[in-house]
C-alpha cells in the first residue's frame, strides 16, 4: 500500500468518524436548534463521503437537497413549533425502558446490517458493464443521466409526479380561509443588510451555476435535479431577504410551472409509442435533443416545486403571526 | 358480456395489439388527469376526476378481459429496456382482480364524494375539494403502480406516492386531532418506506437486479443471508404501513378522523397496497422453505390483530372508530394466508392441480373486505350527516331515517362476520377449510373467535340503530336537548363550500325540520317528538352507492369458485409452482370457463351505476362454496 | 479495511442512530431529523453497493447512484410533508409531537361557536371527547382545563418534549 492510498484511507477514517460523532450528537443534544444546524454540517460531510465513493452526481444532490434545502425546512419549522420545555427531563426519566429497548433494537439492526454489508457476495454484481454497452444508444455520455433519463426513465417520471403530489399535499395543509394568502415562512421581518446584499448579488451567479450544472449534466456530473434544487435555494434566499413576494397557492403560474415538467415528459414518453415503438423510448437520432428538452423543463418544474414548498404555508387567519 | 367475449374474439385479438398501451395507460391516465386537474384548479379538478372514473374503470376491465382471453399474464418492458437495466410492468390474475377492485371502489367513492367536496358557487377555488380530487387521482395512480410493478425500486416510488396521497386525505378537515393522526401515520409510513428501500438496496447488492422475477430466479431454492435480511427489513417496513400489530397504533385515529370518502379509500385500498407487497415478497420472491419458517410468525401477529382489533372495536363509543378497529381485525385475516398456503401438508395434497383453498380464501377476504369496508365508512359518513353525530349509543331511529344505509351496513357486516351468503363467508369458509386440511386447528379457532367478536360489535351497532328508538323516548329530554343545542354548531358546517351538491343549504339552516321536509329526501316529515331528527338531508343516490358496494361484497360470495381460477394466471414463484403443478390447465380453464364463471366481473361493474340486478347464471352460494373445486 | 468497508460500516451505524432517534425522539421535529439521518445511512449503503460494482470504466455502478438521486428527492418531499403537518399541528393546538396530548374538551357553555369549523361537514371523531367541545379544542387552546384533570397531565399539553 503506497503513501497516497494510506493518506486516502486516513482521510476516509477521519471523515467517517466525524459523521458518526456528529450524527450521535445531533440525536442526543438537548438543544433542538443546534441539532438542526448540526444536521446541515452533517449533510456537507456526507456529501464529501459521496465524493470519496466516486459519486459526484450524488454528492451534489446530497449537498444541495439533503444538506441545504432540508435544513432550511427544519429551520422554518423549529421557529414555529413550541419550544422544548423542561418537561423532557421529567418525562424522559419515566421513559428509560423505551430508550433502552430502542437502543437495543437500533444496535441489533446496525450490527446485523454491518455484517450483511461487509459480507455481500464477491464479486459484486453490477450493471456497470450493461450500462456501458447500452450507453451509445442513449446518446448521453454521463452514465447516471442515462439511467435516469433512458433505462429507468419511468422512475424519474414518477419522481417528478411525487414532487407535484408533495406540493398538493403540502398545500392541502393551508389553514382554512387562507387559500388566497401568500406563503409566510421565509420572509424575515427585518432581514440583515448583509442578507439583502447577498440576496441581490448571489442570484445571477446562482442561476449561471444552475444553467451550467444543467448543461454539463449529459456529459459530466450534474443535471436537472441539482440545477433545479440550486434555483430553488436561490429563490428561497431572495424571499428571505424580502426582495420578492412569495406566491399564493391559488395563483396559476406556479402551478403551471410545476406541472409542465412531468407533462412534457409524459408527452414525449407517449409519443415514443408511435415514433420509437415504446413508451419512454426516444426515436433514434433525436435522443439528445429530446432528453435536453425534457431536462430543461424538468429543471424549471423541480425548481418551482421545491421553491414553493420552501416558501411554506400562509399563517392561519387570526393567528398571532398574521396580526404582526 | 360473455357472448361478446366468445363472438368477438377478433375484437379481443385486436385489443391484444394494444396490450402495452393498456398497461401504460393504467399509470398515465390518472396521473395526467391529476396534473390537469391541479393546473386548472377549482371546479375543473372535480369534473376531470368524474370524467376519469369511467375511463379508468373501463381500462381496468379491458386489462382484465384481455388477460382472461390470453390466459397468460401481460407484461411490458418500459422504454424497450429489459430488466435488470430497465423496469418491467406485469399484470397477472391477482393484480388484474386488484386493479378492478381499486377501480370499482374509487368509482364508488368518487360518485359518493361529489356532495362532500363540491366547490361552492361563490368561491373560485377551495382547498379541500381541490386537494381531495387531485389526491384521489394520485392515489389511484399509485395503487395501479403498486399492483402492476415488477421492479422493487419502482415499487418504492409507488408506495411513496401512495403515502403522500393518503396522508393528507386524513387531515383534510384541518382539525388538531386529524393533523396529529396524519403526522403519526406519516412517521410510521416513512419508517416503513425507508426500511423497504434499505432492503431493496441489499437485494441489489446481492443479486444485481431489482426485478422480482429475476431475483426469484437468481435465488433458486436458497437465498443469500443478505437477501434474508433484506426481505425481513422490507417486511417490517411494509407491516408498519399495513398497520399489523404491534405497528398498528396509527391506524384507528387516522382512518376514523378522515372524511368518510377518504376513510373508505384508506381502509379499503391503501393498506392493501402494502399488504400486497408483503405477499409478493414472501410468495413470489422468497424460496418456499423460508416462507414456511416465517409463516407462523406472520400469522400469529395476524391472529393478535384479529383478537385485539375485535375487542377494541367492541369497546368503542363511536361508529367510525369502531369501523377503524374492525379494519385492524380484518387485516389480520390476510396474514393467516401464509401458513395455510405454504404448509408442507398442502404441497403433496395438491398434486391434482386444484386451486388452494387458502389462496382463493385469502384473496376473497381482501377483495370483499375492500367493498364491505368502503360501504361501511361511507355509510357512517351519511349517518354522521343525518344525525350530526356518530355515537353508537344514540343511533336509535336510524332505521327510519336512513333505511337503505342501515341495510347496507347490515349487509357489509354480514360479509365482515363471515355469514352466508357473502364474500366474507366464502373467504372465511375457505380459510377454515384450509386450516382443517393442513391440520392447523389453532388458526381455525382464531377465525371462529374473530367472527364472534365481529358479530358482537356489529350487533351492538345494529341493535342500537334498529331498536334504540324506545330508549330515545326515555331519554327524550337530554337527547333532544343535546341535539337541538348542537344545531348552531352544526349550521356553520353546512358552509356553502362543502354543502351537499343536490341541495346546497343556506349557511345557517334555521331548523333541521325544514330541511328534512324537503321532497326527494329520505326520512322526511316523520319526525316524532322525542325521536332523533334528521339534522341534514341525505341524497338517496348516495345511499344507493353505499348499498351497491355492500351488495358487491355479498355478491362475491355467490360467484362460483371456479371463476377464481383466474387468480392462478401467471403465478410464478416457487411456492406457486409447487402448489400448482399443472400450469397448462390453468390457462385453458381461464379461456374455457363456463359462461357463468365469467359474468360476475363485468356485471358487477355495470351494477355500480344501475341498481343491482340478480347476477345471471350465478350458482347457489353455499353448495358451490362447499364443494371442492373440479 | 478498505474505504468501501469503512463507509459500509458508517452507513449501517447511521441507520442504527437514525432508528434510535426516530423511536425515542421527544418531539416530532427531532423524529424528522432522525428520519433524515436514517435515510442518509440507507443511501450510504446504496452508495457502498454502487462503489463495489465499479467497472467498465465507471467509478461506481451508475444504476444505484441514479436510484439514490431519485431517493433523495423523494426523501425531501417526505420531510416537507412532515414539517408542514408539524407546523400546522403546532399552530392549531400548540403541541409539537404526535404523543403530546391535545387539551381535552373544555367545559364551555352551549352556544354558537366563534368560527366555523374547518374542513368537511363531519366533525372529528375523537375518543373521549364529547361532541360539543370537539372543534373548540382546535381553536380555543388557552382555556382553563377542567378541574378533574390530573395535574401532571396539564404540563404535557402545549410543550414539545
Amino acid at each position: 500500500m503506497n503513501a497516497v492510498a494510506i493518506l486516502g484511507l486516513l482521510t476516509d477514517l477521519v471523515l467517517a468518524v466525524s459523521v458518526l460523532m456528529l450524527s450521535i450528537w445531533i440525536v442526543l443534544t438537548p438543544d433542538r436548534l443546534r441539532a438542526v444546524v448540526g444536521f446541515l454540517a452533517n449533510g456537507i460531510l456526507i456529501a464529501l463521503v459521496w465524493m470519496r465513493l466516486g459519486a459526484p452526481d450524488v454528492a451534489l444532490t446530497e449537498a444541495i437537497i439533503g444538506g441545504g434545502l432540508v435544513t432550511l425546512l427544519l429551520l422554518g419549522a423549529s421557529a414555529r413549533v413550541p419550544p422544548e420545555s423542561a418537561r423532557n427531563a421529567f418525562a424522559d426519566r419515566d421513559r428509560w425502558p423505551l430508550h433502552l429497548l430502542a437502543a437495543l433494537l437500533a444496535a441489533v439492526v446496525a450490527v446485523g446490517l454491518a455484517l450483511v454489508v461487509l459480507n455481500l457476495p464477491e464479486p459484486a454484481p453490477s450493471l456497470a458493464s450493461a450500462v456501458a454497452t447500452e450507453l451509445p444508444a442513449t446518446a448521453v455520455d454521463n452514465p447516471v443521466t442515462a439511467v435516469l433519463m433512458a433505462f429507468r426513465a419511468v422512475d424519474t417520471l414518477f419522481e417528478t409526479v411525487v414532487l407535484v403530489v408533495a406540493l398538493i399535499a403540502f398545500w392541502s395543509l393551508i389553514p382554512e380561509g387562507a387559500w388566497f394568502q401568500r406563503a409566510g415562512w421565509l420572509p424575515l421581518r427585518e432581514p440583515a443588510p448583509a442578507l439583502v446584499l447577498l440576496g441581490r448579488v448571489l442570484p445571477p451567479f446562482g442561476i449561471l451555476t444552475a444553467v451550467h450544472l444543467f448543461w454539463i449534466g449529459t456529459t459530466l456530473p450534474g443535471g436537472k435535479f441539482q440545477a433545479g434544487a440550486l434555483l430553488a435555494a436561490i429563490w428561497a434566499l431572495v424571499l428571505i431577504a424580502g426582495l420578492s413576494q412569495p406566491m399564493a397557492a391559488a395563483q396559476r403560474l406556479p402551478r403551471l410551472l410545476v406541472v409542465m415538467g412531468p407533462t412534457v415528459f409524459f408527452a414525449v414518453g407517449l409519443a415514443g409509442f408511435w415514433l420509437a415503438g415504446d413508451f419512454l423510448a426516444y426515436p433514434s437520432g433525436l435522443e439528445k435533443p429530446l432528453i435536453l428538452i425534457i431536462e430543461a423543463v424538468l429543471m424549471l418544474s423541480v425548481a418551482a416545486a421545491l421553491g414553493l414548498i420552501l416558501a411554506g404555508l400562509p399563517p392561519a387567519p387570526g393567528s398571532l403571526e398574521q396580526r404582526r | 358480456m360473455t357472448p361478446l367475449l366468445i363472438e368477438n374474439g377478433d375484437l379481443l385479438a385486436g385489443l391484444g395489439v394494444w396490450s402495452d398501451e393498456l398497461l401504460v395507460s393504467l399509470l398515465v391516465l390518472p396521473v395526467l388527469a391529476m396534473l390537469l386537474g391541479f393546473v386548472l384548479g377549482g371546479r375543473a379538478a372535480e369534473r376531470i376526476t368524474l370524467l376519469t372514473l369511467p375511463l379508468g374503470l373501463a381500462l381496468a376491465i379491458a386489462v382484465a378481459v384481455l388477460m382472461l382471453h390470453q390466459g397468460t399474464p401481460l407484461s411490458y418492458d418500459i422504454g424497450g429496456w429489459e430488466p435488470p437495466l430497465g423496469v418491467a410492468l406485469r399484470v397477472d390474475g391477482l393484480s388484474a382482480l386488484l386493479l378492478l377492485t381499486t377501480a370499482l371502489v374509487i368509482t364508488g367513492v368518487g360518485l359518493y364524494a361529489c356532495a362532500d367536496f363540491a366547490t361552492s358557487a361563490d368561491v373560485k377555488e377551495a382547498r379541500a375539494p381541490l386537494a381531495f380530487w387531485t389526491l384521489l387521482l394520485g392515489l389511484w395512480a399509485a395503487l395501479n403502480a403498486v399492483f402492476i410493478g415488477q421492479d422493487l425500486f419502482n415499487l418504492y416510488v409507488a408506495i411513496e406516492l401512495l403515502t403522500f396521497t393518503a396522508v393528507p386525505l386524513v387531515c383534510l378537515k384541518g382539525s388538531a386531532e386529524t393533523l396529529q393522526a396524519a403526522l403519526r401515520y406519516l412517521l410510521f409510513a416513512l419508517l416503513g418506506s425507508v426500511l423497504y428501500l434499505l432492503g431493496a438496496a441489499l437485494l441489489y447488492g446481492a443479486y444485481g437486479t431489482l426485478d422480482i422475477g429475476q431475483l426469484a430466479a437468481a435465488m433458486g431454492s436458497s437465498a443469500e443471508p443478505a437477501a434474508i435480511a433484506a426481505v425481513v427489513l422490507m417486511t417490517a417496513g411494509l407491516l408498519a404501513k399495513t398497520a399489523l400489530v404491534p405497528l398498528h397504533l396509527w391506524l384507528p385515529p387516522a382512518h376514523a378522523g378522515a372524511p368518510a370518502a377518504a376513510s373508505a379509500v384508506l381502509s379499503a385500498l391503501v393498506v392493501k397496497g402494502s399488504f400486497y407487497l408483503v405477499f409478493r415478497l414472501w410468495i413470489d420472491l422468497m424460496p418456499l422453505a423460508y416462507t414456511q419458517q416465517i409463516a407462523q410468525g406472520l400469522a400469529t401477529l395476524g391472529a393478535v390483530a384479529i383478537l385485539l382489533g375485535g375487542i377494541m372495536a367492541i369497546r368503542q363509543a363511536r361508529l367510525k372508530m369502531l369501523i377503524a378497529y374492525s379494519t385492524l381485525a380484518q387485516l389480520g385475516y390476510l396474514f393467516l394466508i401464509f401458513p395455510l398456503l405454504v404448509s408442507p401438508v398442502m404441497v403433496p395434497a395438491l398434486a391434482d392441480g386444484s386451486t388452494p383453498a387458502a389462496w382463493t380464501g385469502g384473496i376473497l377476504q381482501l377483495v370483499s373486505h375492500a367493498f364491505a369496508k368502503a360501504s361501511m365508512f361511507m355509510g357512517a359518513g351519511l349517518i354522521m350527516i343525518a344525525l350530526g353525530h356518530d355515537r353508537i349509543a344514540d343511533l336509535g331511529g336510524l332505521g327510519r331515517l336512513l333505511p337503505i344505509t342501515l341495510v347496507a351496513f347490515a349487509l357489509s357486516g354480514l360479509s365482515l362476520m363471515g355469514l352466508p351468503p357473502s364474500g366474507g363467508f366464502a373467504a372465511k369458509w375457505l380459510l377454515l377449510r384450509a386450516a382443517i386440511e393442513t391440520g392447523q386447528w389453532w388458526w381455525m379457532l382464531v377465525i371462529l373467535l374473530g367472527g364472534v367478536l365481529t358479530g358482537v360489535y356489529l350487533y351492538r351497532v345494529l341493535v342500537s340503530a334498529s331498536f334504540g328508538g324506545a330508549g330515545a323516548v326515555v331519554e327524550a329530554g337530554p337527547t333532544s336537548d343535546r341535539q337541538s343545542a348542537s344545531v348552531p354548531e352544526l349550521a356553520p358546517e353546512a358552509l356553502p363550500e362543502l354543502a351537499s351538491a343536490p341541495s346546497p343549504e343556506p349557511a345557517s339552516a334555521p331548523s333541521p325540520r325544514s330541511s328534512s321536509e324537503r321532497p326527494g329526501q329520505t326520512g322526511q316529515a316523520q319526525s316524532v317528538q322525542g325521536q332523533p331528527r334528521l339534522q341534514r338531508p341525505v341524497a338517496r343516490s348516495r345511499e344507493l352507492i353505499v348499498l351497491t358496494l355492500a351488495l358487491i361484497a355479498i355478491a362475491l360470495g355467490m360467484v362460483p369458485l371456479t371463476s377464481f381460477e383466474i387468480l392462478q394466471i401467471g403465478r410464478g414463484g416457487e411456492a406457486m409452482a409447487m402448489l400448482e403443478p399443472l400450469a397448462e390447465p390453468v390457462g385453458l380453464s381461464a379461456v374455457e370457463l363456463p359462461p357463468s364463471g365469467l359474468t360476475p366481473v363485468p356485471s358487477v361493474a355495470g351494477s355500480l351505476v344501475a341498481e343491482m340486478e340478480p347476477l345471471p347464471g350465478v350458482a347457489g352460494s353455499l353448495p358451490s362454496a362447499a364443494e371442492p373445486l373440479p | 479495511m478498505t474505504a468501501v468497508d469503512l463507509f459500509g460500516l458508517l452507513g449501517s451505524l447511521l441507520v442504527g442512530i437514525g432508528l434510535y432517534g426516530l423511536i425515542t425522539g421527544a418531539c416530532a421535529l427531532r423524529k424528522i431529523v432522525a428520519f433524515n439521518l436514517l435515510g442518509a445511512g440507507v443511501f450510504l449503503v446504496f452508495g457502498v453497493i454502487a462503489r463495489r460494482g465499479a467497472g467498465a470504466g465507471f467509478p461506481g455502478d451508475p444504476v444505484p447512484q441514479a436510484l439514490v438521486i431519485t431517493g433523495l428527492v423523494v426523501a425531501f418531499a417526505a420531510t416537507a410533508l412532515a414539517v408542514g403537518l408539524l407546523v400546522r399541528l403546532a399552530e392549531s393546538a400548540g403541541v409539537g409531537d404526535v404523543d403530546d396530548q391535545l387539551l381535552p374538551a373544555p367545559k364551555i357553555t352551549l352556544g354558537p361557536m366563534p368560527e366555523p369549523p374547518s374542513g368537511t361537514e363531519e366533525r372529528p371523531a375523537s375518543p373521549g371527547a364529547v361532541a360539543l367541545g370537539e372543534h373548540a379544542q382546535s381553536r380555543v387552546v388557552a382555556v382553563v382545563p377542567p378541574a378533574d384533570r390530573d395535574p401532571d397531565d396539564q404540563t404535557i399539553a402545549g410543550s414539545c418534549a
